[in-house]
């Protein structure tokens, strides 16, 4: 049986109600969501920082685990330049579903026209993504079906998704773990 | 021979939500899908909700197989009925009704 890993999920009431919702595990308690670039970083935890420009891509891709939502309605974050550098530092993206459904009319379109050029980048350069819902509260909680459902937006295929949020996030906990 | 009917899957629902009248609730998943695929997607999907229990929160919407994984985000987009917090989850996926009860427990 699969073991589905909901990765961002930023409250304890929203973690026991992804747990009631199938999921074996959540990143609740070993994310480390960096404010600035020049915050510092966590050994213990999932090193995660959110860039909404080109140039702080690449300035953060030298010192995160991970990138957390790179896309955004108005530019182009991630190009197949900056695919390159994130393939060679070994570093993953993830989408929210809170992020994509904080957005509303034409900003939405926008972001899922951005969603699709960066997943066609991100498929090319084979760049691990991981899919997870961003949950807050426990009306953002989705269960794994629907975040699989999410990952078709940026044009992955269903085991892509299912990889998403099975074995890529299971893979970043072990590694925060190992840091210990 | 030329199929006309394509197959159809049976998705098990649940809002959550304080207000979660019959009629409040399919119009919001109507306008959902319809705001995410169109009128023409929203007709070549073929949605229908068969039923919805007020009291449990839970019901059973058809669609085609083809555009199922569509619906399903249509669905996950909900996050708001009258304007009140709402979220709508789908709990299983089957392709008959009755294995859909019978797991379900509807």
């Amino acid at each position: 049986m699969r073991e589905y890993v909901d990765l961002i999920v930023e409250s304890r009431e929203a973690h026991e109600e992804a747990l009631s919702l199938g999921f074996s595990t959540t990143g609740f308690g070993r994310i480390h969501l960096m404010n600035s670039l020049k915050s510092s970083k966590k050994k213990d935890r999932i090193n995660l920082f959110r860039p909404s420009s080109d140039s702080e891509l690449r300035e953060a891709i030298k010192r995160v685990d991970a990138l957390i939502d790179p896309i955004s309605p108005e530019k182009q974050v991630i190009t197949p330049t900056n695919a390159t550098l994130i393939k060679d530092r070994n570093v993953a993206v993830i989408f929210t579903l809170k992020h994509f459904l904080s957005f509303t009319g034409v900003s939405r379109v926008k972001y899922m026209r951005s969603a699709i050029i960066t997943g066609r980048i991100l498929k090319k350069k084979r760049i691990p993504i991981v899919l997870s819902s961003g949950a807050e509260t426990i009306y953002d909680v989705k269960t794994p079906r629907q975040i699989i459902s999410f990952g078709e937006l940026f044009e992955l295929d269903y085991p892509q998704c299912v990889y998403g949020i099975t074995e890529l996030p299971r893979y970043l906990v072990s590694r925060c773990e190992g840091n210990i | 021979m030329k199929v006309i009917y394509d197959k159809e899957r049976y998705i098990l629902f649940e809002v959550l939500c304080e207000e979660r009248s019959e009629k409040l609730v399919k119009s919001e998943i109507y306008r959902a899908i319809r705001e995410l695929l169109g009128t023409l997607g929203f007709a070549r999907s073929w949605v229908v909700i068969v039923e919805y229990d007020e009291s449990s929160g839970k019901g059973i919407l058809m669609c085609r197989n083809k555009e199922l994984n569509v619906i399903i985000l249509a669905l996950t987009l909900i996050s708001k009925i009258h304007d009140k917090p709402a979220s709508v989850r789908v709990r299983l996926v089957s392709g008959t009704i009755k294995r859909l009860r019978k797991k379900g427990g509807v």
